[in-house]
């Protein structure tokens, strides 16, 4: 019985310790996106390839992920976040709030003479592709789209 | 007995002795610039009641001129012999540089990532030699931020922004600095200003073939509400981004290892050097800047609208 105590004692101190250490880590401030666990908010989850027929890989590069709540919103540049794209990444998860969302996602090719042409890039390199869509946000679910270009 | 015991008790600590001055060396090769500094000082002592006194240049250099040279080794042998003379420039690498009192020494060399180097300073007359050794780290590349036409950077409450890059050989510190041009009109009188925003500074230890850092973009909003004063009639208006990165060679983190986790008991080193015979370091350290990158739409409104920065006068398109 006596031993158990000392037991229970010492779980307690050294959880207590564990808690006061991982108190001091050092953060980066308040994060909105942390403090959105609960259902009043929902996820969506977006890929982005960058999969082209006629043009190298290493030609294309992710230029912008926008939402809005409305299509013409999208027309207006009005958006309520635009994604931080990179080549190094293939999905996009963003946290809203329940409701109807428009997206617009862009890709350009860089690669010089007529590969971008070639792959359908208006203008050639430097040129964009465009396309957009929409998805539904229900409170503490995620959803999942995957961004098509024609 | 007892009288000459208690008479051989003083309770007076003398706070101020009079010591030898030490060497304090400080050297981070740049693997990415064909010239290297080497800045040469002294500690010293302030007598007791002066503290409050101006430093005298003198203090903090020595009379004496000494030899600076870096050996560069390869399988435990020099092969090389590399010697500093002394630079009489004001524009220096970065850190606090006086224009006198502070000896910095250059050579015209460019230090190879994953080679061993050697640093000694010999004092001559006074029989003092400093020495030090570091392996120069590879240097990163920079994958995020990236310009890319029609890309922007974001920096509002929804997305968080994702600095990514390859760490290469010897990683140790790493951090970011984003530097935002706006310009101010007043008075129909424009002038280009910039503010900037630091990330955290990122430890790693380990080789890894892409980091990945979140930066939160409510922390931007605040950096910029820090630095910026709001005036009547001021118009404020974003330009574009530049990225700064700075990371440092292993010999640094694990030297200043200590203070990034302060308040973590067991990691508290500090006051620490990896010189020999003197204080200060001897590392490797490489700066890249990643330039025009643009705003997005929703980090102008969130400048102009957010509770953080609604008063300091940015405008957006949509206004």
């Amino acid at each position: 019985m006596r031993k158990s105590a000392y037991q229970i004692i010492n779980i307690i101190v050294i959880a207590f310790i564990i808690s006061i250490i991982d108190a001091c880590s050092p953060g980066e401030g308040i994060d909105p996106v942390e403090n959105t666990e609960n259902l009043d908010y929902g996820r969506v989850q977006l890929e982005f390839p960058v999969d082209d027929a006629h043009v190298p890989l290493r030609c294309i590069k992710r230029a912008d992920l926008s939402i809005s709540y409305t299509a013409d919103s999208l027309y207006r540049k009005e958006y309520i976040t635009v994604v931080n794209v990179s080549d190094y990444k293939n999905l996009y998860e963003v946290v809203l709030e329940p409701g109807t969302y428009y997206y617009q996602a862009g890709k350009t090719c860089i690669c010089g003479r007529d590969t971008c042409l070639w792959g359908g890039y208006p203008g050639g390199q430097n040129g964009m592709k465009w396309t957009m869509g929409f998805f539904e946000i229900t409170s503490g679910k995620i959803i999942y789209d995957r961004i098509k270009f024609d | 007995m007892v009288l000459v015991l208690c008479q051989a008790c003083t309770n007076n600590i003398e706070l101020y002795v009079n010591s030898d001055p030490t060497p304090v060396v400080y050297c981070l090769l740049n693997p990415l610039e064909d010239t290297q500094y080497v800045r040469v000082g002294r500690s010293f002592n302030l007598p007791s009641g002066e503290s409050d006194k101006a430093i005298s240049p003198d203090s903090l250099s020595w009379s004496t001129e000494p030899e600076v040279y870096i050996e560069e080794w390869e399988d435990d042998d020099p092969v090389r012999l590399i010697i500093f003379k002394r630079s009489d420039i004001t524009r220096r690498d970065s850190g606090l540089f006086p224009v006198s009192g502070l000896d910095v020494y250059r050579a015209e060399f460019k230090p190879v990532p994953g080679k061993e180097y050697h640093l000694f300073v010999y004092f001559e007359g006074l029989d003092k030699i400093v020495s030090a050794e570091t392996i120069v780290m590879s240097a990163p590349e920079v994958l995020d931020p990236y310009n890319v036409p029609g890309r922007t950077i974001s920096f509002d409450t929804i997305s968080p922004y994702y600095l990514r890059w390859s760490g290469g050989d010897y990683p140790g510190l790493y951090q970011g600095l984003f530097k935002m041009n706006y310009s101010e009109t007043i008075n129909d009188n424009t002038v280009y200003e910039s503010c900037y925003f630091k990330t955290p500074v990122y430890r790693k230890q380990s080789v890894s073939e892409i980091f990945e850092e979140r930066v939160n973009g409510l922390n931007f909003l605040k950096s910029v509400a820090d630095q910026l004063d709001d005036a009547p009639g001021i118009k404020r208006e974003v330009i574009n981004f530049e990225f700064i990165f700075y990371s440092t060679g292993s010999d640094l983190s694990i030297l200043v290892g200590g203070d990034l986790n302060e308040g973590n008991p067991f990691s508290i080193i500090r006051n620490s050097s990896n010189i020999y015979g003197g204080s200060g370091v001897f590392s490797s350290m490489v700066i890249q800047k990643v330039t025009n990158l643009e705003a997005s739409l929703t980090t102008k409104y969130f400048l102009a609208t957010s509770q953080l920065t609604k008063d300091l006068g940015f405008i957006y398109e949509g206004q």
